[in-house]
Formats: structure tokens, C-alpha cells, sequence
């Protein structure tokens, strides 16, 4: 059946799928934990039957039976080297009993792994598995494809890839979504048809999972968005486990309640997943076959996807900001990091930009001396995991563009093609994988200065996309913007352009903003200008900084007074507020030493001390009357959950830094009295200890020598030293059960060789009774607990 | 039929950053501690840093069959036993059950090292908190991952996980654990003392029951 075909037997009438065959296999014999393929090959009459019971009960199309046929699955039975013959045959075996107008879809399902980057499976490893299978059903004459119960989207395009691939027949994409509407790997319905209708598949839905209430409610969210048929197969309702069965609570009558809803709803295709059988069918046959089809309401979406989300972009809407960032460049640590194979710094970019308000990330990895291709697709399995923004991708080679986009788990947007003769050939490759692009009106031989020009060029591309099924929908226009201090005419007539493709084409529209300001001083003024009338004569898109505060603002404002943010909504919860920063200024300016240990700012308490001292206050004062009261009302409000741990330790840092500085001012001689030492130690056996490592930096800032041992030492050792150092304290510190006896350990060891200093142990498994029980002198909860504690037993103020 | 304890790999989760948990860990209360929004945007700046140094990472197994060997001895798929009386209580009515490891990776706890050596501290605390609550994050994922997995049988996950070092399970079952999941596939290795490095991962059985 050719595409033309299928969507003319749609549009005529809504088809009738069949229901579940699992069950009514089951029924007939298939015993448990055998290949069930496998079983109907050597029982053909069985599938035959109950196929014939779904035709006869309305169904116009049945899946064949190869739900589990791919070579991941078979293997697990031993069946790997029979996936092409098993597929073909069994194709055959229903094609056998179909009649004039009865159809077999060939059945395709998931392989049981997940694929890279979210599993392990490699992406062209799945394409192949699926190929195989696919090549097996087209030569068993299957009239065309279901892919379904699919849970990862990634899994899902492996599919259609493979099929696309070896033939031109109509596929069926069917996902299985949860009760919160997402699929098991966190794609939502909406995401996955823009994904799936613009890959080439000719009807989305989804199957399984569900009852059909909930179903119903995934297809009258998507149905706006759809370009292409829908199709839907729930399941009779929620299973159960009884007596090691799994049943169904929704008898035929009640599930055939809601097929009206469906219908109306603008379901094409309608069939039963789990717990169905025929007499569920013929309750959707009963309502369908009176009903007239809901066809698909729009022709073209203008929509990008990620695996995790997408964007809109249609007219009159907010201007979307592609984050340009991503591209080393003239940034140097992206192109160490890049040179080094490493991703971080596109991550922390693409992270930044994410909150900062981009809807876009453009993705360049242009520079020499790294091999570009492998770092595209590096970066684009990262990011296709990290971020839920759709991805620009950005580069002057075609093949690495069309590798890009094969791996990408959404629908991209290339940046860019032109009438070049090298860029052309690229329209064939967004058509193939449904990607948009950004058209970039110019030649060649030429970058036209003029609208006219432009336009021309832009009639020309659209014209040449066409043949491919490519509309103005499919692209975002670059209006093309050249230097008004070599032209200044050269802004108008880009402005000119933009209202042209806004108003009379209406298309989607981009700029690279900054080229207009540059030769003259503070562009920031130019550039921001340009944009706020940009935005006036219809721009929907910007390639910018969404870290530059004044185009973010711009924007925000912008959106307002052309009336796309309704109810300004988005300025008023975005716009930067600067007043913020100046009142932290200014308190910056008054604040004391006292002030910045409480308030935790260790990065100017020196230059407070400074000019303190700088004015005769001595160090001793200093200490006494200021960090010593500050450090003592960090406690308190710690104590009291005034604070939290951030406060307490930013406060025992400043105190650290102002001491570092005044020490060299304060006099020592013989009468100074010697500080108390505590030696510290996480236990023999553990790992952990920034518990123990907050103690020390307390019990510093109260005036204790620390000698910190690190983690896992040795029991004797912490003796050894604490006699060596002749210590007060010795604190322990463990975090697991395991770990703590050790602390037992620590004791006897110190009684035995008579050491006087003091135990004290803590950790989040410790308690008061286990230090009584192994006879340690005390046990603290948390940091300054241990100050207390440690205060306590050295009989110190 | 074939099943030899066949494990899954999860190479690349996401979950949303779990900023108030990370607040509580650190001490934060919501009706008494007081946070000026300056320094709360600081310490979700640091937060939001720390986060992109996580990678959380899984492998889970789901074994085919449960069975009692008394009330504190329990066996799965007819060969592995692990010995726990809360644990068994815990899985008093399940069919079957679900082992997994996760991990947040290990950069983040050598950025909250470099920060303690360099002096930071409150930075890393955060950075030691960020990672303990995406840990537990990634924990949660996989038990909701493992429960939409089986919901369609009519089985449900129990509430509860239960992990070696809990109650009365012993530490030293870990060794057991690592040679089913094979974590060192995902980054994941046992110190002699049975710590799992990165410090930041978690093992647990989940229980899966019929569905009421």
C-alpha cells in the first residue's frame, strides 16, 4: 500500500485495528516461557484462527505476529540466526486469510534494551536489528508497518529509520505512555508526534499502559498538533495479578463506551491492546463504521522537539532566543576543554543559557586541531540527555550535519542552507530526517544588500525545498544583517526583509544581531536598538547571549508592546531587577568586621579590618570586640535554625580569613597561653569526612590547635599521635555501622596506653549511648556541638 | 528458556534538580531559617554548578522468582541468598524483586575535595550535599523506572527500599550485590571495608508485589 493510498482509505473511513494476541494465543494452547513466534510457526492454523476471529469481528487490519521477532529477543531463545525467515513466514501466515480491504501491518516492538546515550545499546546497532526484521515482513508481503509499545523515543526512530530505509510503505509509530502521560524515558505525547510526524511516520499514537480513559485524554491533547492520522489501543482497563494471571477489569460493553468519545476526539485508527479479545473489537467496529473521520486539522507545525521537550513557533508569539554560546569560537577554555575530548564546558554553557531564557541551543564545534564530527556527536548525546531544549545544529559540513542529525532524538533545526552550491544538497537531507533549517538568503557569487534581493533568493530555495514536501513552515529566515558603518542603509533594509517575511510570507524569522553596531563605540546601544525594532517589524527568533542582560530585557519589553506576551507574564517574571544589586552595594559599604562574620563574607572582611586598623583600632580589639562576638552570634542563630549549615561554615570562613590576617599583628610571648590540641579522625575503614572536616574548621575558629589525621586511619595510629602531640581532644568520626566499632577500637587502645586526652566521636550513626558504651568521654551532633563539647571537657570558657 | 541474571544499563538519567531537599539536608527550615535572597541566589548558583558535575548512572536486574528459606533467609532465582530479617519482612508479600546501583559519578566528589583543599567549605558542603540528594534522586528514578516497567502485569513496586548497612543487613552483602550488577560497568567499586567509591551511590532491593 503506498502512502497515497493509505491516507485516501483514512480519510474515507476510521480503520478498524485488531486486539490482543498474546491471550488468545494463550487460550489456544501456547504454553509459557516458550518463543511465542516460534510456537505459531509450528501451530500456524492457531494464529490463523484467531486473526480470522478479529477480520470477522470488524477488524480491517491485524498485526502480524512478531511483536518479539527481532534478533535481541530471539536470541534470548536461541533464534538469532532465523529473524529474516521467521518474519517472512509469518507475515505470509497472516497475509494468507487477509481478503480484499483486510490489511496486516508488519509488527515491530521493542528489543528489550535501551539505546545510547540514556542505554547501552549503540543507535546503528538498533537501526540494523530493526532492519533485519523489517526486510523479513516486506518480503512476507505485509501491507505496511506498526512500530509499538514503544517506551524510548530514541528506540522508536531506530525503527522508522531502518524501515524508511529499505522501502516507501506507510508506518504506523504507536508509543506507550504512563498515567502522567509520559513515556518510561520522559518524553511527552505532544514532543514525541512532533519528533515521529516530521521523521515521515503516516500515523503517531499510542497503545498499552493505559485504560482507555486515560488514552483518550493523550489523544485529544495531541490532535491539534497532528499533521498526520492518529491511532489509539488501550488496554480493557487496569490489570491485575489473579492467581498468577494478569487480568483486565473492563468488560467489552463498558470499553465500547468510549469509542464514541475517540471518534469524536479525531481518532483514525482504533484497535484493543492487553486484555482485549474480539468481542472488544467488535464494540469499536459497532460505533467506527457509522462514523465519519476527523481528518487531521492542520497541514504543517511549526515545532521543534528535544527527547524530553519542545517549542512552538508560531507567529505572534514571544521571540525565542537561540543561545549562541555553544561555539569555542574566541573562547578559549571551551577550546582547551574541546582539544581535550571533554564536554564539561559545553554543558555548563548549555546549563547557563538554559536558565537564562534561551528556548534554542546552537551547537557549533568549528575550530581546528579536533576532529569535528566526533565532537558534534559527543556533544549531541550529551546534550540530547541534559537539556530539554531543542538543538541548532550549526556547521559548515554537510556530512557532519546529516550525522548530527541522525543521532539526534528530536526534531533539530539546521543552521544553516543557502542557494550555495554546497549547502543545497542539505534540503535533502532535512526532508529525509525532518529537521528544519535556517534559509540563508544568498548565492554563491553573491549576499544581496538589497530586500529585493533577498527575496528573490528566498522564493528561489522555498521553490527547490518544495520538491521534497518542504514549506516556509519548515524553515526560520535569516534576515542577514551587514555593518551600518559601511552602509547605513544596510539596518533598513534588513528591517525591510524581516517585516516582508513576517507579513506577506509569514514565516519564521532570525538575526545574528551584533554584526550591525560593528566599527562603531559602545555597540551594545546599536545592537539593542536594532533588536527592539526587529522585534517591531515581526523577528520571531534571535541567534544571541541570553546572558546579555540589556537584549534579554530588551525582549522582554519588546514582547509586551507588540502584544506576544499577553498579560506581560513573561516580563514580569524575567526582567532582571537591578535595584537588587545596588542596595547589596550599597550594605556592602557599611558593613563591620562583626557584620561580615555573621553575614558570612570572607571575601572583604580583610580590607574591613584594614581600614579599621588604619584608623588606630588595634588587632586585639578587633578580635575581641568584633569576629569574637560575630563568630558567637553565628552559633546562636545556628542554634536557634536561624541559619543553616551554608551560614554557619561561610561565617567560621570569614572568621578564618580575618585571623590569617591578624595574626602577624598580635604580639606572642612567653605568658601568651598555649593553644589546646585535638587531633581529629575519620575511623579505620570509612570514607567519609566533611562532617569531621566542619568540626575542625569550628573548632579552629574557637581557638583549638587541629591536627586533622584525614579519613580511614588506623586505630593505633590516632594513638600514636595523639601522645606524640600530647593532645587535649581526640575526636572520632564514622559514618557507617560497620565503621564505628573501630571507634571501640580507638578507646581501648588509648586506655591501655594510658592517654589522658579526651574522646569525643560523632557521625550520623552515632549516638550518646553507643559513646557510653564503648566508653568515650562525650558525643557531638553536629560542628558546633563538638566546640561545646571539646570546651566542656578542657574545663575552657 | 535463558535467564542468567541479565542486567540493564542506564547510562544517562536526568532528574530535576531537588533544590528543597538539597535546602534541608543543609539545614535549611522553612519556618525558621533566614535567607536573604542575595545569598540564596548564591547558594542556588552553587547548587546549579555542582549539578552539572553529576552523572547519574544505573544497572538494575529483576529476578525471576522469590523464596524463603526461613524468616530471616531469603533467595532469588534459586541462587542468591541474602540474609536479613527486615528485609524479609519487607518483602512478605512480593513475587518478586528488583536489585539496582546508582551512582552520581566521580566528579562530583573530587570537586567538593578540591574545594575542601582549597579552602571552601561552605561551597563544599554543598557540593557534598548536592551530591548525596542527586544520588538518592537517581535512587527514586530507578524505582519509579522499575515500577511503570511492571505496572502493565498488574504488579506494583513496595514503597520501601532496603540496602546492606540498613537495619539489620549486613555491609558485607555488597560483595554478593557487585557480583550480580557487575557496578564497576558504571564506575562503581567496593573498598575491602564493603564502601561503595564514588562515595556518592546507593545499592537497594526494591520489592515488587501484585497489585491490590
Amino acid at each position: 500500500m503506498t502512502k497515497k493510498e493509505f491516507n485516501d482509505l483514512l480519510k474515507k473511513k476510521i480503520l478498524v485495528l485488531d486486539g490482543a494476541t498474546g491471550t488468545e494465543l494463550q487460550k489456544r494452547g501456547l504454553p509459557g516461557g516458550v518463543c511465542p513466534e516460534k510456537w505459531v510457526l509450528e501451530n500456524p492454523s492457531v494464529i490463523q484462527e484467531v486473526q480470522k476471529s478479529y477480520f470477522d469481528n470488524g477488524s480491517d487490519v491485524v498485526y502480524s505476529c512478531t511483536f518479539g521477532c527481532n534478533r535481541l529477543k530471539l536470541e534470548e531463545f536461541g533464534l538469532e540466526k532465523d529473524v529474516y525467515s521467521m518474519n517472512k513466514s509469518l507475515a505470509e501466515i497472516s497475509k494468507a486469510i487477509a481478503s480484499k480491504n483486510q490489511y496486516v501491518a508488519g509488527d515491530i516492538a521493542p528489543t528489550g534494551l535501551f539505546v545510547e546515550p540514556f542505554g547501552e545499546l549503540p543507535f546503528e546497532e538498533c537501526v540494523a536489528v530493526y532492519k533485519e526484521q523489517a526486510q523479513g515482513l516486506l518480503d512476507g508481503g505485509v501491507d505496511f508497518f506498526v512500530i509499538e509499545t514503544m517506551i524510548d523515543i530514541q528506540e522508536m526512530r531506530a525503527a522508522v529509520i531502518a524501515i524508511k530505509e529499505i522501502c516507501d510503505l506507510p508506518i504506523i509509530a504507536s508509543m506507550t505512555f504512563g498515567e502522567d502521560g509520559f513515556t518510561l524515558t520522559g518524553t511527552d505525547a505532544v514532543t514525541a508526534l512532533i519528533t515521529l510526524q516530521s521523521l515521515g511516520v503516516s500515523a503517531f499514537g499510542c497503545n498499552c499502559s493505559t485504560g482507555p480513559d486515560k488514552m483518550l485524554e493523550i489523544i485529544k491533547k495531541i490532535k491539534p498538533y497532528a499533521t498526520i492520522p492518529l491511532v489509539a489501543k488501550p488496554n480493557a482497563g487496569l490489570p491485575k495479578l489473579k492467581n498468577g494471571k494478569t487480568v483486565f477489569d473492563m468488560t467489552p460493553e463498558e470499553y465500547g463506551t468510549f469509542v464514541p468519545a475517540f471518534v469524536e476526539a479525531g481518532v483514525n485508527l482504533m484497535g484493543g491492546c492487553c486484555g482485549t479479545s474480539p468481542l472488544y473489537i467488535a464494540e469499536i467496529a459497532k460505533c467506527t463504521t457509522k462514523s465519519k473521520p476527523v481528518w487531521t486539522l492542520r497541514n504543517k507545525l511549526p515545532s521543534l522537539s528535544s527527547a524530553r521537550g519542545h517549542l512552538f513557533l508560531d507567529l505572534g508569539t514571544p521571540v525565542k532566543v537561540i543561545g549562541e554560546r555553544i561555539n569555542p569560537t574566541g573562547k578559549k577554555k571551551l577550546q582547551e576543554s574541546l582539544k581535550e575530548g571533554k564536554l564539561d564546558e559545553v554543558k555548563r554553557f548549555a546549563a547557563e543559557q538554559e536558565s537564562s531564557g534561551a528556548s534554542l541551543l546552537d551547537v557549533n564545534m568549528g575550530m581546528p586541531g579536533i576532529n569535528e564530527k566526533d565532537m558534534m556527536i559527543a556533544s549531541i548525546k550529551m546534550l540530547s540527555s541534559s537539556s530539554k531544549l531543542p538543538l541548532v545544529i550549526d556547521s559548515s559540513d554537510p556530512e557532519i550535519i546529516k550525522a548530527a542529525l541522525r543521532i539526534y532524538p528530536g526534531r533539530a533545526l539546521i543552521n544553516s542552507i543557502s542557494l550555495e552550491k554546497v549547502k543545497e544538497p542539505l534540503i535533502e537531507v532535512a526532508a529525509e530526517f525532518g529537521a528544519m533549517f535556517i534559509l540563508l538568503p544568498l548565492t554563491d557569487d553573491e549576499i544581496p544588500s538589497t530586500s529585493e534581493g533577498r527575496i528573490a533568493n528566498v522564493t528561489t530555495l522555498l521553490s527547490y525545498a518544495s520538491k521534497f514536501g518542504l514549506t516556509k513552515d519548515d524553515v526560520i529566515i535569516d534576515g542577514i544583517v551587514m555593518t551600518v558603518s559601511s552602509d547605513q542603509n544596510a539596518a533598513l533594509e534588513t528591517l525591510q526583509f524581516i517585516k516582508w517575511c513576517a507579513k506577506d510570507l509569514q514565516a519564521n524569522t532570525t538575526l545574528g544581531l551584533s554584526n550591525v553596531s560593528f566599527g562603531l563605540p559602545e555597540r551594545k546601544w546599536v545592537n539593542g536598538a536594532f533588536f527592539a525594532m526587529c522585534i517591531y517589524n515581526g523577528l520571531t527568533t534571535a541567534i544571541a547571549n541570553p546572558n546579555d542582560e540589556i537584549l534579554m530585557n530588551l525582549k522582554y519589553a519588546s514582547d509586551v508592546l507588540t502584544v506576544n506576551d499577553k498579560g506581560s507574564v513573561n516580563y514580569i517574571s524575567n526582567v532582571v531587577k537591578t535595584d537588587a544589586t545596588d542596595t547589596v552595594k550599597k550594605s556592602i559599604a557599611q558593613k563591620s568586621p562583626f557584620d561580615c562574620v555573621v553575614s558570612g563574607d570572607r571575601d572583604i572582611i580583610v580590607d574591613k579590618i584594614k581600614q579599621l586598623m588604619a584608623s588606630g583600632v588595634e588587632a586585639a580589639t578587633i578580635i575581641n570586640e568584633q569576629l569574637i562576638p560575630g563568630i558567637n552570634k553565628v552559633g546562636e542563630l545556628y542554634e536557634k535554625k536561624v541559619y543553616f549549615l551554608p551560614q554557619l561554615i561561610s561565617g567560621a570562613e570569614a572568621m578564618k580569613a580575618a585571623f590569617s590576617y591578624l595574626e602577624a599583628f598580635i604580639t606572642k610571648d612567653s605568658s601568651s597561653p598555649q593553644k589546646l590540641k585535638v587531633i581529629l579522625a575519620t575511623v579505620k575503614g570509612d570514607i567519609h569526612d566533611i562532617g569531621k572536616n566542619i568540626v575542625g574548621i569550628m573548632l579552629k575558629n574557637y581557638g583549638f590547635d587541629v591536627i586533622d589525621l584525614g579519613k580511614d586511619v588506623d586505630s593505633g595510629f590516632i594513638i600514636d599521635e595523639a601522645i606524640r602531640h600530647n593532645v587535649a581532644v581526640i575526636g572520632l568520626s564514622a559514618l557507617m555501622t560497620t565503621t564505628m566499632i573501630h571507634m571501640k577500637d580507638v578507646v581501648k587502645i588509648a586506655k591501655e596506653k594510658g592517654v589522658k586526652a579526651k574522646i569525643i566521636i560523632g557521625g550520623a550513626v552515632t549516638t550518646q549511648e553507643y559513646a557510653d558504651e564503648i566508653g568515650a568521654d562525650g558525643f557531638s551532633r553536629d560542628g558546633l556541638d563538638a566546640v561545646k563539647l571539646a570546651k566542656k571537657l578542657c574545663g575552657v570558657e | 528458556m535463558v535467564h542468567d541474571t541479565k542486567t540493564t544499563l542506564l547510562q544517562t538519567i536526568k532528574t530535576e534538580i531537588p533544590y528543597n531537599r538539597i535546602y534541608n539536608r543543609l539545614g535549611f527550615r522553612k519556618y525558621s531559617t533566614d535567607l536573604h535572597e542575595t545569598e540564596k541566589k548564591k547558594i542556588d548558583s552553587i547548587i546549579n554548578s555542582a549539578v552539572l558535575l553529576v552523572e547519574l548512572k544505573a544497572v538494575y536486574t529483576v529476578f525471576k522468582s522469590v523464596s524463603f528459606a526461613s524468616q530471616s533467609i531469603i533467595t532469588f532465582d534459586s541462587k542468591y541468598e541474602f540474609q536479613s530479617e527486615g528485609f524479609c519482612d519487607m518483602m512478605s508479600r512480593a513475587v518478586s524483586c528488583a536489585l539496582f546501583a546508582v551512582t552520581a559519578g566521580e566528579k562530583i566528589v573530587e570537586a567538593r575535595d578540591m574545594l575542601m583543599k582549597n579552602n571552601k567549605m561552605s561551597e563544599s558542603v554543598i557540593y557534598d550535599a548536592v551530591g548525596s540528594e542527586l544520588a538518592e534522586e537517581g535512587a527514586e528514578f530507578v524505582h519509579d523506572f522499575i515500577n511503570k516497567l511492571i505496572v502493565r502485569q498488574g504488579l506494583v513496586v513496595t514503597k520501601r527500599r532496603y540496602s546492606p548497612g540498613y537495619g539489620d543487613m549486613k555491609l558485607e552483602n555488597q560483595k554478593a550485590i557487585f557480583s550480580i550488577l557487575q557496578p564497576e560497568r558504571i564506575g562503581i567499586s567496593l573498598t575491602p571495608s564493603f564502601l561503595m567509591t564514588p562515595e556518592k551511590s546507593v545499592t537497594a532491593f526494591i520489592g515488587i508485589e501484585e497489585q491490590l
